[in-house]
């Protein structure tokens, strides 16, 4: 509650906390006139009241600002624009073209890994063996003689 | 029609229903975005690509909240996002404040003469309002802006801010508080300033 007294530091801190209740009519009478009173002889509470009301000013007429009577019609107009619109180079070439190229390395990544492990675990023949004729080494009658 | 059966008929294939929620709504997103920029052009832009955004994400919308409530905070979003864009990168404007002297940017903003309200009425300009919506933090800067510019109500802003109703209150209380100190002092400095 205020006290009445001269302007003083506890009675700006109270002024400054009650300014808003005091602007919006939410001060009981007494209150009111205190605010009032102070106020009137406190230049730095005057001042702050003042600057208050002027931020206001400015956003009231800030909210009387209309949007542009054809706004919706060009908002609508660019969401049409975008429906035709091609899609952007990464979205229509680049991406599928990137996806195939993973798809491919990665077959190949498989191939390649599969490959390297055979190497390790097949010994197989040595080359020479494998480059021999056996066809000419071994003629058909011999087997049919026996 | 229903804001959720507009939704519902647009991605049904109605796409020219979403004119109704334009309409309907566009005049809310205009105010929230010219408490951000304080600018009429700029603000339409702004309505402009929220409304597009809604648009490309509407199959996203779940219907949780409303459908003002989810257009309302993309609309802040953007707004925000506007806002750190000119602003910059946090590194460079580090590094120009520390070239730029406080009382200087300020007397840059405020060309005041002695009577801040002559000067506001002179100059017709919310640079001063701006600048001091500005520098508040950006939970404040956006419970105010849309308290004081779309006059929503504590639980709306709730709901938009994702806090609750208490922690709205308390934020309003707050960038009120922080919004006149920053006002007063910067009125004092230009006062002091033109007195040198």
């Amino acid at each position: 509650m205020f006290q009445r007294r001269k302007s003083n530091k506890m009675d700006c801190h109270i002024c400054r906390e009650k300014i808003d209740d005091y602007r919006a009519g939410k001060l009981p009478n007494d209150d009111k006139l205190s605010f009032e009173e102070h106020s009137l002889t406190c230049p730095d509470c005057l001042e702050l009241l003042r600057i208050q009301e002027m931020a206001d000013r400015i956003i009231a007429k800030e909210k009387k600002i209309v949007p542009d009577f054809y706004l919706p019609g060009r908002i609508m107009q660019k969401i049409g624009n975008l429906e035709k619109e091609p899609a952007p180079v990464f979205t229509r070439i680049l991406r599928p073209a990137l996806a195939t190229i993973a798809f491919a390395a990665a077959i190949m990544a498989g191939v390649m890994i599969g490959d390297f492990s055979a190497g390790t675990t097949d010994k197989g023949a040595p080359i020479e063996l494998t480059l021999m004729n056996d066809a000419d080494m071994e003629m058909i009658n011999d087997l049919t003689e026996e | 029609m229903t804001d959720p059966e507009i939704i519902h008929s647009v991605l049904k294939g109605k796409k020219d229903n979403f004119r109704i929620l334009v309409d309907e709504h566009h005049a809310s997103v205009f105010h929230i975005a010219m408490g951000f920029v304080h600018d009429r052009d700029e603000a339409e832009d702004l309505t402009q690509e929220v409304f597009i955004r809604a648009w490309q994400s509407l199959d996203k919308f779940r219907g949780d909240s409303s459908f003002s409530t989810w257009l309302h905070r993309i609309a802040v979003n953007a707004c925000l996002n506007n806002a750190r864009k000119k602003r910059g990168s946090p590194v460079i404007s580090r590094i120009t404040s520390l070239f730029t002297s406080e009382s200087e940017a300020e007397t840059q903003a405020l060309s005041f003469s002695d009577n801040p309200e002559e000067i506001l009425i002179k100059e017709e300009h919310s640079t001063w309002l701006q600048k001091a919506l500005d520098t508040i933090p950006e939970n404040q800067r956006t419970a105010i802006i849309l308290s004081k510019y779309d006059d929503l109500p504590q639980k709306e802003i709730a709901t938009i801010m994702n806090l609750t109703e208490g922690a709205v209150e308390a934020l309003l209380q707050r960038a009120k508080k922080n919004l006149r100190e920053k006002l007063s002092t910067g009125a004092k400095k230009i006062k002091l300033n033109r007195r040198k």
